[in-house]
């Protein structure tokens, strides 16, 4: 079984964080670059599965400039069998079709039987890129998976699907893509000699232009301007109210609890891409 | 030839939810500068009596439907918004992000290679240069881009809950009703619902209170609290990354960094000291209350209301005398 893990490069904003009003919105030469911790979870995700099915190979697929090669390699060194990464010495930010489009067709050139990507990015928020990909692929997505079980005999994988209520299990046949979340999948922490292994893993290669022409970008949305601010409210600070419980109270009774509609179905399908 | 502007009404039982009110009221402003029509969708299994809830608020009012909504179904969604933008041509689609289909616009945005904006916050066009302008929370809510794009192809865009104020003028003289005119084929489901296990009554996103615990709470057992206050409150409890990080409360529960961004109009911190990244993923929030021991504690320089106090008291004492009220 091949599974590929789709993995991006993004700033570590919780070290620091060195805004700038142009784009991309940061000083990227200046700031620590992570594997996005949604992807570090997708890649546990992927081990995980490898641990139950030995003969797993856990591919890891990355677009980026030649330092997203560091992300690859920690990948590595948590435990991915190969890496790939689509060297683009352009920065991708706000270019999600762009992204899709390269992404499916290096993944159909390495082929695989389950594509993994993490729930969202911490730069863009946007949640698009792994649904776009199984758009492109023609294959069944699900998002939002804390947990995935695969029958092979029966071409069958069960997820569990986090909702806004609750939890869904869902089963599709595979190939197909999933978008992972934390739940289960707590990432674990490569030592020293798992690092050291990975850099002579090596990270591969492949050129831009296998999967990208300049007449691509015509059949895609594309934005006219991108600027960046500090939102207002990070700034502004808030005169508080030395109070007593007695006064929180009064402010809170007006919501305190209607009877709750025991007829309110579960959300089904995720909601709050928030 | 005028635009067309469609807003995908979230309805539970006999209600059209106040978040539709928002997206109307986004959708009407950006009709004015746009010069389009205004139109909602309402689906569902028997949806029909509720367009008299939307009389007065849109153009018109598009039903449909199916017994196949029963379910929610992203591939279900996938059709009919693939076959109604087929054959209806919309040129914005709003949509919240509480509405179910996280999964299936970003896909039907990658169907029609459409323009996508997720986690939106504002909208407005500028008629002179013809270009729409949207507001968004990135890097973890510590910037906010704001983008433009030329209206050259259908716009699909979630936004986030309680950013826009739920208007309920009436600013159209008739809204007419009819049935959405499109036909599922029948549909060989790929992905298929097995079961589900519901865990809690509102969510993190769709509460309008907010009652959160980090560092202070000292456990799971603090934690309980919480879930007290949060259920006396028609809330949702949220916590810190480092309350997540110890195990205490699930890392869907999570506000900020790799967790939610909200807007609640209460957000209760509870033993939260207040990091940055904490306070970027609350910036949303109308009303802040604070309890914590600490009167020095960062999170008050954030506060509306604040009470200096252990938790534990405080807590249980709210407890009471939001019961004796």
């Amino acid at each position: 079984m091949k599974i590929i893990v789709c993995v991006k490069q993004v700033p570590d904003v919780e070290v620091e964080f060195l805004f700038k009003p142009e784009y991309p919105g940061i000083d990227v030469d200046a700031m620590p670059m992570i594997v996005n911790p949604g992807d570090e979870v997708a890649i546990e995700g992927a081990l995980r599965l490898k641990s139950i099915y030995p003969e797993t190979e856990v591919i890891l697929l990355s677009l980026g400039p030649s330092s997203a090669r560091e992300t690859l390699e920690y990948g590595l060194s948590m435990g991915a069998d190969e890496a790939f990464l689509v060297l683009d010495s352009s920065y991708t930010f706000g270019q999600p079709f762009r992204t899709a489009h390269i992404l499916s067709k290096a993944i159909r050139e390495i082929g695989f039987d389950i594509i993994l990507f993490g729930y969202r990015a911490v730069d863009d928020r946007l949640h698009f890129v792994g649904p776009a990909v199984a758009e492109f692929l023609g294959l069944p997505h699900i998002t939002g998976v804390t947990f995935i079980k695969v029958f092979k005999g029966i071409n069958k994988c069960e997820a569990h699907q986090e909702v806004p209520k609750g939890i869904n299990i869902v089963e599709c046949p595979y190939p197909a893509v999933f978008t992972v979340k934390r739940g289960l999948f707590i990432p674990r922490y490569p030592s020293m000699a798992d690092r050291l292994a990975a850099k002579e893993k090596g990270v591969k290669i492949l050129p831009l232009e296998n999967y990208w022409d300049e007449n691509d970008a015509n059949q895609y949305p594309a934005h006219a301007s991108m600027r960046f601010s500090v939102p207002e409210t990070m700034e502004t600070e808030r005169k508080v109210t030395w109070s007593t419980t007695k006064e929180i109270a009064e402010i809170l009774s007006k919501y305190k609890a209607r009877t709750l509609d025991t007829r309110t179905f579960l959300d089904q399908g995720t909601g709050e891409e928030l | 030839m005028k635009r067309n502007i469609w807003v995908v009404a979230h309805h539970q039982i006999t209600e059209i939810k106040p978040v539709t009110f928002e997206l109307l009221d986004m959708a009407n402003r950006l009709a004015e500068q746009i010069d389009a029509n205004v139109n909602t969708l309402l689906l569902g299994t028997s949806v029909a009596s509720l367009s008299s809830q939307l009389i007065g608020l849109c153009d018109h009012v598009y039903i449909f439907e199916d017994p196949l909504l029963e379910e929610y179904h992203y591939e279900t969604y996938q059709q009919i918004f693939i076959k109604m933008a087929e054959k209806y041509r919309p040129d914005i689609l709003l949509v919240s992000s509480i509405l179910r289909g996280t999964d299936c616009f970003p896909r039907l945005a990658a169907h029609f290679n459409a323009h996508y904006v997720a986690g939106c916050l504002d909208l407005s066009y500028d008629p002179s240069t013809k270009l729409l302008t949207y507001h968004k929370a990135v890097y973890e809510g510590r910037a906010i881009l704001e983008g433009t794009f030329k209206l050259d192809r259908m716009a699909v865009i979630m936004t986030r809950p309680h950013v826009f104020t739920p208007s309920k003028e009436k600013r159209h003289k008739e809204t007419k009703v009819s049935i959405l005119e499109i036909s599922l084929s029948p549909i060989e489901f790929l992905t298929r619902r097995v079961s589900s296990i519901k865990t809690v009554h509102i969510s993190l996103g769709e509460a309008l209170v907010v009652v959160a615990g980090g560092r202070g709470m000292q456990g799971a057992g603090g934690f309980k609290l919480l879930w007290e206050l949060a259920r006396r409150l028609h809330g949702a409890v949220g916590a810190t990354k480092a309350a997540v990080d110890a195990g205490w409360c699930e890392h869907r529960f999570q506000i900020g960094q790799t967790g939610s961004l909200i807007s609640p109009e209460i957000y209760i911190a509870c033993g939260i000291s207040g990091s940055i990244h904490h306070l970027a993923g609350i910036q949303g929030a109308k009303t802040v209350i604070a309890i914590n021991e600490d009167p020095n504690a960062p999170i008050f320089k954030r506060s509306d209301y604040g009470i200096v106090g252990n938790v534990f008291e405080v807590i249980p004492e709210l407890i009471q005398e939001i019961d004796s009220l």
